[in-house]
């Protein structure tokens, strides 16, 4: 027996034949080499011959290059390949081989697997139990398919519920901000004060939906009106309770005292009481008199207010003592007044405006401001607001807010 | 935001926050963790250096507000009564927790909010140590 029959003899499925028939197999096969990753043949091709592997590995890919490309076995030495496309009655491939490593190879034509079935019928028995044992295999598989797709389909479904969730959750806080927003934007001043001999503007402008700044007008007696422009510590929700809270408790406040700095003690004692999370509040509250045009103010841990003479001239307000409300029993605060001449402008804003950055983060600062008002206050005092937050808009970008804004201007008739 | 602590030996025990970067919305509570961590070890003397301290928002007040009243609450002999007729008066600085180098836009924030007013700010760490 010489080395090619040897190797055919070792073949399970040609193991039974006889001695004559391995020489003339032998002598009639033709011994192939392919290196490692050699498509053998294409899934679709019309097929006119099988193979044995005599050495090395072969993967057998069903789909290969599409999504669902999937490895539906590996054959090896003694087995062979091919044989569907000779059973089959159109002829075609009914998958993609390819070598997985170096392998040889004995190729069979049609012709040749007939004759053989013809001369040897009971292979054809032989045959048809490993055609069976791999249906079989193939069966699993298929099943095995279904199943993990199956699963991949249910986990899809699960993510999509949970986003799907998501969305409504989403949209209903954002429906609530909205809210909150409308409700927030309610508690302030519907109209500016009417007072003859007066102009008055204001602008406020939240980072997010809600936000801990608010600015307040309060009709009080004799012809005075208190004037108030804060910032709750902090963003979104749990400043703009605080700004609500403390609001109120301005109004209540200011109604009782005509002395800015009684006010603001009162409203920091009520702080107290209603507050545990360390959150505190910045106000700058005034009373002005619209006989006298004195306007007599406390600041809280606010900024200073920019005073602009009718021609152009910054008047710097004294700065005054003035801690901030809700961490202290007594704060220190005192009052300060200064006069609105004829033509006079008065802006009073949060630190949201100075703090603005620019894209190498430089801050808008008090500088910029005090030009920007010192340029438009000829103009009504609403556009001044306008104006002034145009020019941060500029300066900063809209979408580069990082905190609350609030502008409030006076102009003296 | 980066602390770096160390420990200096004046009249008492001090231990110093060197804090670098901004303390703001994001950072206020690593600074308030920080502190809280040191002041449970029996930390009771602390002096905040500001000198790489480029910004201080509101959040970095609440912080530093807040350290201070932990300060007071954790040393016994400074009644509440005191510190607030002290506060009232303008005679009182906290005696455990002192601010150094703030820049010119950091101190501006400081003074804004009145926290010069119950905390002494000093241009020195040195002097900022010797002082408790």
């Amino acid at each position: 027996m010489n080395e090619t029959e040897l190797m055919i003899s070792r073949v399970p499925l040609f193991a039974s034949l006889p001695g004559g028939e391995l020489e003339y197999l032998a002598a009639t096969l033709r011994p192939l080499e392919v290196a490692p990753g050699t498509i053998l043949f294409c899934e679709g091709d019309y097929g006119d011959r099988s193979y044995v592997i005599v050495a090395g590995q072969f993967e057998v890919i069903e789909a290969m290059g599409a999504a669902d490309e999937r490895l539906v076995g590996v054959r090896g030495p003694g087995e062979f390949i091919g044989e569907m496309s000779l059973l089959n009655l159109d002829g075609r491939r009914t998958a993609t081989v390819r070598a997985a490593s170096h392998a040889r190879l004995l190729e069979m034509t049609r012709g040749e697997f007939d004759a053989l079935l013809h001369r040897q019928p009971m292979m054809a028995y032989e045959m048809v139990q490993v055609l069976n044992a791999r249906l079989d295999a193939s069966h699993h598989n298929a099943i095995r398919d279904l199943e993990e797709k199956n699963r991949q389909l249910m986990q899809a479904y699960e993510e999509l519920e949970a986003a799907q969730a998501q969305i409504i959750e989403k949209g209903k806080l954002e429906q609530e901000l909205q809210v909150a927003h409308k409700i927030q934007m309610s508690i302030l001043p519907r109209r500016l004060p009417n007072v003859k001999g007066f102009d008055f503007g204001a602008r406020i402008r939240p980072m997010r939906a809600v936000g801990g700044d608010f600015f307040d007008f309060i009709p009080l007696d004799n012809g005075t009106i208190g004037i108030a422009v804060g910032d709750a510590s902090g963003h979104g929700v749990p400043a703009a309770l605080l700004m609500a809270l403390t609001v109120t408790l301005l109004r209540a406040e200011a109604c009782r005292d005509c002395s800015p700095g009684r006010v603001l003690a009162g409203v920091n004692r009520q702080l107290l009481n209603l507050n545990d999370e360390g959150m505190f509040v910045t106000i700058l509250y005034g009373v002005l008199n619209c006989a006298t045009h004195e306007f007599t103010y406390t600041r809280a841990g606010h900024e200073l207010p920019v005073l602009c003479s009718a021609d152009g001239q910054l008047n710097n307000p004294v700065s005054g003592r003035g801690q901030l409300l809700g961490l202290f029993a007594d704060p220190m605060l005192d009052e300060q007044t200064v006069t609105l001449g004829p033509g006079s402008l008065l802006l009073v804003y949060t630190d949201g405006v100075i703090e603005a950055r620019d894209e190498h983060a430089v801050a808008f600062g008090e500088e910029r401001l005090r030009e920007a008002v010192c340029t438009s206050h000829q103009l009504p005092a609403q556009l001044v607001c306008d104006r002034v937050l145009e020019q941060l808009t500029t300066y900063s970008g809209i979408d580069a807010q990082r905190d609350d804004i609030t502008l409030v201007c006076v102009l003296a008739g | 935001m980066e602390i770096r602590v160390s420990h200096q030996q004046g009249r008492v025990p001090v231990t110093v926050f060197h804090v670098k970067g901004e303390i703001n919305t994001e950072t206020h509570e690593q600074l308030q963790t920080q502190a809280e961590q040191v002041i449970q070890t029996g930390t009771r003397h602390l002096v905040l250096d500001l000198a790489e301290v480029p910004y201080v928002s509101s959040y970095g007040i609440r912080a530093i507000s807040q350290i201070f009243t932990w300060l007071r609450d954790a040393s016994p002999g400074e009644s509440a009564e005191t510190v607030s007729k002290g506060m009232r008066d303008g005679t009182f600085k906290s005696s455990h927790l002192k601010l150094v180098n703030p820049s010119h836009r950091v101190l501006a924030v400081l003074t804004t909010a009145g926290i010069d007013m119950f905390l002494e700010i000093h241009s020195d760490l040195e002097q900022a140590v010797a002082s408790f």
